[in-house]
């Protein structure tokens, strides 16, 4: 049984430049691209209007997004090497500048993938050099309250992207050179180190129960890892390009894909098949996003190389 | 420029013209080439340690022998390198090829380590063979390439046309070496007069530039871009530059002559265009490589059965030892410059070129990799690149 996703809406040209990166809260969606401005379009509206415009966020452009999934806080990472946080104002529905992760911490090159925890409190990064570290940043003084290493000291291979769990149990990051590791955020060691991909992890996402750690990269086969005892636990294979992005389903019980060749695809976890594929568009996708779960059927949208984003919803009535 | 006078091989098709040269002084450092291996392959049939000597058919020589696997390390390993040139050069000497030292270092980078290695061995490999290194079909590495009817009057009077200019590939002058700075040593010649029946744009001249890891523009490349501009603004002028932060400057430096001099952008550099490496390029590689597999199939049929069998060994024999693939990750300080030059790029305005430049850096960013030219080429041998992407840009 596959499912049916049709393309609702798709603002576009919603950036002058590719669109790296999404993420998403109940009522917002926030992009950011190549340009120094971020987005924020309206997801309670069929028609997705662009509700808020920041301008001269990042001046080189913007490589990374997140957001907390109490849906107060974002943050965001330039090219420049710098790392900004955004606080939502409820009453206004709109998204302030609550200032920059600095100090000795966040050198230049020292912040590449960047996830939020469940309440925006923590925000870990990753390094060219395999590092993780986890800034506290609800307090204002943003000290970094952990650094894990990945290889010896300042020789690790660059962390291309990384996650957190819900329950703040874990820290998962993917690596260039293959390896994906999990971090226990109580005792600040490692966990596990997952080999097999061997290519580049370009994204890592841990289920919403924290059970389950998926890993996609340049192998094209996104790889699924139980947190329990580290064990590969299954493969999903069909794409043929670079898998660039993931997403777990509010309920675990889908991840969402996107790659280089334009394509995304929903996978049925329980069954361990793809179960839809669409493509907008033959360039590459950067980033694939579920909307949160509303009263609506299921969402999810896509950003890429074509500067649009695209909004697919799930056929109801079958 | 009259394509029919010079001497002409086909292959896959295509004309590939080379230098009318004497073919025995070419046979004879074929025959000592193929003497000295063939004595390696007799003290590998005695079970013996392997040995090069170069005294070999020299009384006037002082013996210079090379073992392997030798005393050291170090021997051994110039056993080998010598080993890999004298087997290229033997391959581009038989099916009348010309390679640049820098293709020879692509071989096989790991072996060589480092460019300055190539240059040093094959100066000393022509020296014991008591021949100049061109003998060897073996030139200094370019820095662009033109083609179409265009000639040259340099400061002695003589007249480089694409014809001399392109396989003859070698100074024979050092007039030409220190007029030229060894500028257009066309290693990588490009066919436009094929592009030109097919496309038919016999009009264009095609002017290359290629540029390679120590490609800043100098006085001289510049000095002659400017005297193309001057004398033949028609004439399209490209970039072809590394997939890396170093190679989008280098366009860069181009396209602005100097880093500090962005606002001096004028007639004479604005039409300077970027042919790539660009991260499309890279995707689309796989498209090229089947296009360009029905394209030589199509047209080997077209040729008779001697000509194909010819272009199949030259192709095999030169490509014995394959390129190492060149796609590599970005280092740090790939990304620190990569972010300077994006830095750099923000003062520009209303530059169609430098915004796709500063997409590329981000893309780059995103993507983590970096290619070199040499990743395109199938062995040295970047014009079948050039004609698909050329065609597609003149089309």
């Amino acid at each position: 049984m596959s499912k049916q996703y049709l393309t609702t809406h798709t603002v576009d040209d919603a950036h002058i430049t590719d669109i790296f990166s999404l993420a998403a809260t109940q009522k917002t969606l926030l992009s950011a691209s190549g340009s120094s401005t971020l987005h924020v379009h309206d997801t309670t509206d069929p028609s997705f209007p662009l509700k808020q415009s920041i301008s001269g966020a990042h001046k080189l452009g913007c490589h990374h997004i997140c957001t907390s999934r109490n849906g107060l806080y974002a943050a965001s990472a330039g090219f420049g090497g710098e790392v900004k946080i955004w606080e939502y104002n409820k009453e206004t529905g709109e998204w302030s500048d609550g200032g920059e992760v600095t100090g000795p911490t966040v050198k230049p090159g020292e912040v590449w993938a960047i996830a939020l925890s469940e309440d925006g409190g923590y925000l870990a990064g990753t390094t060219n050099d395999g590092r993780i570290n986890v800034w506290d940043v609800a307090d204002r003084s943003r000290a970094k309250i952990r650094e894990y290493e990945t290889g010896s000291a300042g020789s690790g291979s660059f962390g291309m992207c990384v996650d957190l769990s819900r329950d703040g149990k874990f820290t998962a990051s993917g690596h260039q050179n293959g390896s994906v590791y999990v971090f226990n955020n109580d005792t600040g060691r490692i966990l596990y180190s997952l080999s097999g991909l061997a290519k580049p992890v370009r994204a890592v996402a841990i289920s919403p129960a924290g059970t389950r750690v998926a890993a996609a990269g340049d192998a094209g086969i996104i790889a699924l890892y139980d947190t329990k005892h580290g064990e590969h636990v299954g493969n999903l294979t069909g794409h043929s390009s670079w898998i660039t992005s993931l997403d777990w389903s509010d309920t675990g019980e889908y991840l969402l894909s996107g790659s280089m060749d334009g394509k995304v695809k929903v996978w049925s976890i329980e069954r361990g098949v793809c179960v839809a594929t669409h493509s907008e568009t033959d360039k590459a996708l950067w980033a694939v996003r579920w909307l949160p779960k509303t009263a609506r059927s299921e969402m999810f949208c896509t950003g890429g190389a074509n500067r649009s984003i695209s909004f697919y919803r799930e056929a109801t009535g079958s | 420029m009259d394509w029919t006078t010079t001497n002409v091989i086909r292959r896959d098709g295509e004309q590939l013209v080379t230098q009318p040269r004497s073919i025995t002084s070419a046979g004879a450092v074929i025959s000592r080439i193929e003497s000295i291996l063939e004595s390696v392959l007799d003290c590998v049939a005695e079970g013996k340690e392997l040995l090069i000597d170069f005294a070999t058919g020299r009384e006037d020589q002082t013996t210079q022998k090379i073992h392997f696997p030798g005393k050291c390390l170090q021997e051994a390993t110039k056993f080998a390198r010598i080993l890999l040139i004298l087997q290229l050069a033997h391959d581009a000497l038989v099916s009348g090829i010309v390679l640049t030292k820098r293709h020879i270092f692509y071989q096989h980078q790991e072996l060589f380590g480092s460019q300055r290695t190539v240059d040093k061995l094959v100066d000393s490999l022509a020296l014991a063979l008591g021949i100049h290194r061109d003998e060897l079909n073996i030139v200094a590495s370019s820095k662009g390439v033109f083609s179409g009817c265009l000639s040259i009057r340099l400061q002695d009077d003589r007249v480089i046309g694409p014809a001399t200019g392109d396989a003859v590939c070698r100074p024979d002058s050092t007039a030409w070496d220190y007029a030229t700075n060894d500028w257009i040593n066309c290693d990588h010649k490009l066919r436009s007069h094929t592009v030109d029946s097919r496309r038919n744009i016999s009009l264009f001249d095609i002017f290359v530039v290629l540029a390679n890891a120590k490609g800043y523009p100098d006085i001289l490349t510049c000095s002659f871009l400017q005297l193309i501009r001057f004398n033949c603004p028609q004439i399209p002028i490209f970039t072809l530059v590394d997939y890396d932060p170093d190679g989008l400057n280098i366009f860069r430096c181009y396209r602005f002559r100097s880093n500090n001099a962005i606002q001096e952008t004028d007639a004479t550099t604005s039409s300077i265009r970027w042919l790539g490496i660009k991260s499309q390029d890279l995707l689309e590689y796989e498209t090229y490589l089947n296009s360009s597999i029905r394209h030589s199939s199509a047209s080997q049929q077209l040729t008779n059965s001697q000509s194909s069998e010819e272009s199949n060994s030259s192709k095999t024999s030169i490509s014995s030892t394959e390129c190492r693939d060149p796609v590599s990750f970005l280092s740090t300080r790939d990304r620190k410059v990569a972010v300077g030059i994006l830095e750099k790029l923000l003062d520009v305005k209303d530059d169609a070129e430098v915004v796709e430049a500063q997409r590329e850096l981000q893309v780059m960013l995103m993507m983590g990799v970096k290619a070199e030219i040499q990743w395109l080429d199938e062995a040295g041998n970047l014009t079948d690149w050039l004609d698909f992407k050329l065609g597609k840009l003149l089309l």
